[in-house]
């Protein structure tokens, strides 16, 4: 296990690398510096601000600062000796170029609770509602409440969570008003983005407890249960729901990711001020450090959940091999 | 009737191997294509997606032709009307040839619309959006944009992927474990993120070149980020077939190298691909409407299905409920890929009937992810 964690940290360290690098230059090699859509300033002007955020260095300079090997600070190389390291290495993302005097980890550091909290609340939501559902429906298989749940979890899967956020907020704010129309701060702000965020995943995750169950239903040690005379609910909760947890467990890295993406869609939808909606937004005002500071620690973010998942996966289920 | 032949035949103790032959010729045994039709046809969702979604691509390849109205004509005057029903305003002359740069083709057919309906054009059945333009115009037209990006993107991610898995699957040895290594790398990146952040980049480029250039980028940024899990099944399916028994019987008959990739490769690999097709399609279109929504794909005056949804959200005040803004645009995507959906297990169904190849690697729903 340690060894399997040694491995995946190694690629973690490579692939973010990989994808600063790539970023990087590629940002550099956009014509048009970030200030180019502000009002025209003065040319001095432009040469101090270029001078602030070190755009007049030649490229590979700039890389080495953003990277932190040498903290090339304010002073050009080896200037300031108090600090060798800087830059990503000490997780620091640099300036953002259009929130002023801001650190792309001040707006990260603002924003991330957020983002997790209503990630959280769509996780949960999506996996209390998708194994309940699929209980249900595995309950009596082919009887109406079956049909139903497979009915509503089919069109669940087909409706994009920012059409279902949409008619959410129809029904939910005006028609009957149970929630606020957006924004952030109380309670009550998020249930129903967390509602419309996590729904589509809840669908697919009663889809995965109905196949399991059904599967783990007609194994021998189900029928021996039934045979020692067990209420069929026992049976069901207790012995049917231990082994058809296995795939919804190992679908909760992929949904993890997904609702981190869907997060962008719904962050905007609801007005919410989390990290999704400054990366919507860093993106529309080619405010590239920010942007890519969001990509890098997104990509730690999902490189964590696979592996958190690939663990569990392996305890719950001892004849799995980490690999990779 | 087969096996019974069979099973008189096994008491015989010589076969004529010219009776054989006949038999061979006369008995054809139903191929693996036409079983699965049939296993297809029997299904009755797949009947009724399958009806749908020929109706779909019908409106949506005939749209220019239809008497709609213009989906650009502005009327900014009024606020949004709620659908009429056909019965109550049929429609009326007020067609204006508004559009975004079209292409000779759709002008031609836009010509022919003109030349056939003049300035008719029909009511707001579905009822006009915020800018008074009208919505079934919009879906549809919409809906040109949104199915092309799905087959553009997805025409894209088939070539890579199945040229990247089917050489990585030939090639086989330490070639192939660093192709897939790759592969893997890749997989544990956030795409929709990297791909944001690689529109927010070409969007400075793609300024100075131009609509047409900027969507075909778009079309092969999303089909390259789509191509990881159709290398993977590929690559599996040729290497499960390099040894299979039958390819080496083929081989051992002397059948040549090109005779064995047509005649027993291709078609097995084939089930495999449009297996995987019927999930990659849908979760194409989803990742075109979720970056369009986000005002990072189609650009407007074009129409694109995430951009009608993104119009409905900016259309929610609490003043006046323009339902009918949000709703239809949401039908329409909802609908169309539900029937991919189900189209898609069905064809799944009857191509994989013991549902071996996509349950594993079936991508999480939600864009992208």
């Amino acid at each position: 296990m340690i060894a399997f964690l040694g491995r995946r940290l190694l690629w973690l360290l490579v692939t973010t690398w990989i994808v600063v690098t790539v970023s990087f230059f590629m940002m550099r090699a956009v014509p048009g510096g970030p200030f180019d859509q502000d009002r025209s300033v003065p040319a001095g002007v432009a040469r101090n601000l270029e001078a602030q955020y070190h755009l007049d260095w030649p490229a590979w300079r700039q890389y080495l600062q953003y990277l932190g090997p040498l903290n090339l600070d304010r002073h050009g190389l080896l200037g300031d000796r108090s600090r060798v390291f800087g830059g990503l290495l000490t997780g620091d993302l640099g300036p953002s170029f259009r929130y002023r005097d801001y650190g792309v980890n001040e707006i990260i550091a603002e924003s991330l609770p957020i983002s997790i909290l209503l990630g959280l609340a769509a996780l949960v939501w999506a996996v209390t509602l998708g194994t309940t559902a699929g209980a249900l429906s595995a309950w009596r298989p082919g009887r109406a409440l079956d049909v139903g749940v497979r009915l509503l979890v089919s069109v669940g899967i087909a409706l994009p969570n920012f059409a279902l956020a949409g008619i959410l907020i129809l029904v939910f704010v005006f028609a009957v008003p149970l929630a606020p129309v957006a924004g952030w701060g109380t309670l009550a702000h998020v249930w129903l983005p967390a509602v419309a965020l996590g729904s589509p995943f809840a669908a697919y995750v009663a889809r995965l407890t109905r196949t399991g169950l059904l599967e783990v239903l007609g194994q021998e040690y189900i029928q021996t249960a039934r045979a020692k005379g067990l209420p069929a609910r026992t049976i069901l909760l207790r012995h049917g729901m231990r082994g058809a947890l296995l795939p919804v467990v190992s679908y909760l890295g992929p949904a993890s990711a997904g609702i981190l993406t869907g997060s962008l869609v719904i962050e905007r939808i609801f007005a919410i001020p989390g990290t999704g909606s400054h990366f919507v937004n860093s993106a529309l005002n080619r405010d590239y450090t920010l942007a890519l500071g969001v990509a890098v620690l997104y990509t730690v973010l999902v490189f964590c959940l696979n592996t958190l998942v690939d663990l569990t996966y392996a305890v719950l289920d001892p004849r799995i091999e980490l690999e990779g | 009737m087969i096996t019974d032949q069979r099973e008189m035949r096994s008491g015989e103790d010589r076969l004529d191997p010219a009776q054989v032959l006949a038999d061979a010729r006369r008995i054809r045994g139903a191929g693996h294509w036409r079983r699965a039709r049939a296993r297809l046809r029997e299904s009755r969702t797949a009947r009724w997606s399958q009806r749908f979604l020929a109706v779909a691509v019908l409106l949506s390849l005939l749209t220019p032709l239809l008497p709609l109205p213009s989906p650009t004509a502005l009327d900014l005057r009024a606020l949004p009307r709620p659908p009429v029903g056909p019965w109550v305003q049929i429609g009326g002359n007020g067609f204006r040839r508004e559009y975004w740069e079209l292409s000779a083709v759709d002008s031609a057919l836009v010509d022919v619309r003109e030349a056939l309906f003049g300035r008719w054009q029909t009511g707001p059945y579905l009822g006009t959006d915020s800018k008074g333009r009208d919505l079934l115009s919009r879906i549809l037209w919409g809906s040109r944009t949104s199915l092309l990006v799905a087959l553009a993107a997805t025409a894209c991610s088939l070539l890579i992927g199945v040229t990247y898995g089917a050489f990585a699957g030939l090639i086989g040895g330490r070639t192939d474990r660093l192709m897939m290594r790759l592969v893997d790398v890749l997989y544990s990146l956030p795409f929709v993120f990297l791909v944001i952040f690689v529109l927010a980049l070409l969007d400075a480029w793609l300024d100075e070149a131009g609509g047409a250039s900027r969507e075909l980028v778009f079309y092969a940024l999303v089909g390259a980020v789509t191509w990881l899990t159709m290398a993977r099944v590929v690559r599996g399916q040729v290497l499960a077939l390099k040894n299979a028994e039958f390819v080496q019987a083929a081989r051992a008959m002397g059948a040549s190298t090109s005779h064995i990739v047509f005649r027993h490769l291709v078609p097995n690999l084939l089930s495999v691909v449009i297996v995987y097709l019927t999930l990659t399609i849908p979760s194409i279109l989803l990742v075109e409407a979720f970056l369009s929504f986000l005002g990072l794909g189609i650009q407007p005056p074009r129409v694109s299905w995430g951009l009608l949804a993104a119009d409905g959200v900016e259309a929610i005040n609490p003043l006046h409920s323009f339902w009918w803004i949000v709703v239809w645009p949401a039908v329409a995507m909802g609908s169309t890929l539900l029937a991919l959906n189900l189209l898609g297990d069905g064809v799944r169904d009857a191509l994989d009937p013991r549902g071996r190849a996509a349950d594993t690697d079936r991508p999480a729903p939600g864009p992208g992810a």
